[in-house]
């Protein structure tokens, strides 16, 4: 179930920063940038949730390590990003979380 | 339209003092201000924070530093040419007050510390506040932007549609506050509070019991925090955050004046 439940979150999360950035960003109405903003923010808040529920379930210690580092990786990336340097630290953070939806089906 | 001004009197005088404006606005919030200062022999300079202006774009680029770094170097230039020179600020003007006087604290003669914005915490913020931390440590920070709205700051309703007009018409201000915006200030605040002691500069703080954007906590804080002898904290009952132009105006400029008449007669420091 929790599996599931990351790999659903993962994809919102990857829609959300996609359409976000190439469409709804762009616009000039703030609003729909907050309301944008603030999902993204509550699809972090879950995805690091349920990553470290998943790491402290039965399992073995590399795939915890792994599912850990997959839920704090949003705030290592956020606090290393630049505005110059966005665009590559959005790529590393879509490029994390299809990892860790394949690492996840796989496991 | 010329957002920066500086007003200077003909004759030399030898006190000036240096203003910066809050988060996401420009001088222009400061120009009635300025031009009380100003009357009263004052020679008052406010330039536009580095990311406001004319291309609020740039407001993404910005850090803190670039803020202290321009701060700094405005005071250095007017320390230069003045005896005695002032420091305020409202709302994030008030931090670059603050950490001007932390640098510099043998020299600034006095500091007007004005809805001092150390913590967001006032009756303005949304109800998913307590996701900031994830919006300001995550790249969602680069996306996200809260929309201004009503009431502005301004308790005044006169007041409140004049600058709703002027927001809409003028290039005076940005009518949301980004995210990477509320980031640098959060930065800076936690900054200026680390140095708070260094403070020994004369100073008045005012706050509005009423602030939107942020509590009275903050002015305590900063109360607290200096090691200023000559320390005065007034808070106001009839207004929102912007004091400068809400229903205490009046009250506001002439306890500044007050101030700093008062401490005029403080001996000349030297910025070497």
């Amino acid at each position: 179930m929790l599996k599931i439940f990351f790999i659903s979150i993962s994809s919102l999360l990857i829609f959300t920063i996609f359409t976000g950035k190439f469409f709804i960003f762009n616009c000039t109405n703030s609003r729909y940038m907050a309301q944008c903003g603030l999902v993204m923010a509550i699809l972090f808040a879950l995805y690091s949730i349920n990553g470290i529920l998943l790491a402290i379930l039965p399992s073995s210690i590399t795939y915890k390590i792994i599912l850990i580092a997959l839920g704090i990786s949003p705030y290592i990336i956020g606090r290393l990003a630049t505005y110059e340097t966005l665009n590559v630290a959005t790529f590393v953070q879509l490029t994390l979380l299809l990892g860790g939806i394949v690492y996840v089906i796989e496991n | 339209m010329v957002l920066n001004f500086h007003f200077t009197h003909k004759e030399k005088t030898n006190r000036a003092i240096l203003l910066f404006h809050g988060m996401t606005g420009s001088p222009y919030e400061l120009k009635k201000f300025g031009q009380f200062l100003y009357k009263e022999g004052f020679d008052v300079f406010a330039d536009c924070i580095p990311g406001h202006g004319k291309d609020f774009q740039n407001i993404l680029k910005v850090t803190y530093k670039d803020w202290e770094f321009f701060a700094h170097k405005s005071f250095e230039t007017l320390a230069l040419r003045y005896d005695k020179v002032y420091v305020g600020g409202l709302c994030l003007g008030a931090l670059l007050a603050l950490s001007v006087a932390e640098k510099y604290p043998q020299v600034v003669n006095g500091i007007l510390s004005l809805s001092t914005t150390l913590y967001l915490d006032g009756s303005r913020m949304p109800w998913y506040k307590c996701l900031l931390p994830i919006g300001l440590f995550t790249i969602t920070r680069f996306f996200y932007t809260y929309p201004e709205g009503e009431p502005y700051g301004i308790k005044n309703e006169k007041t409140r549609h004049l600058i709703k007009k002027l927001l809409e018409q003028n290039n005076v201000g940005m009518d949301n506050y980004p995210m990477s915006c509320i980031y640098e200030l959060c930065r800076l605040s936690k900054r200026v509070q680390n140095d708070l002691k260094k403070v020994t500069a004369p100073i008045l703080i005012i706050h509005s019991i009423q602030d939107d954007l942020t509590s009275t906590k903050s002015a305590y804080k900063v109360f607290r925090g200096i090691s200023s002898d000559n320390k005065k904290l007034v808070l106001l009952k009839d207004s929102y955050h912007m004091i400068l132009y809400d229903n205490d105006r009046d009250y506001v400029f002439d306890l500044c004046k007050t101030f700093l008449f008062e401490n005029l007669n403080d001996t000349k420091r030297s910025i070497c």
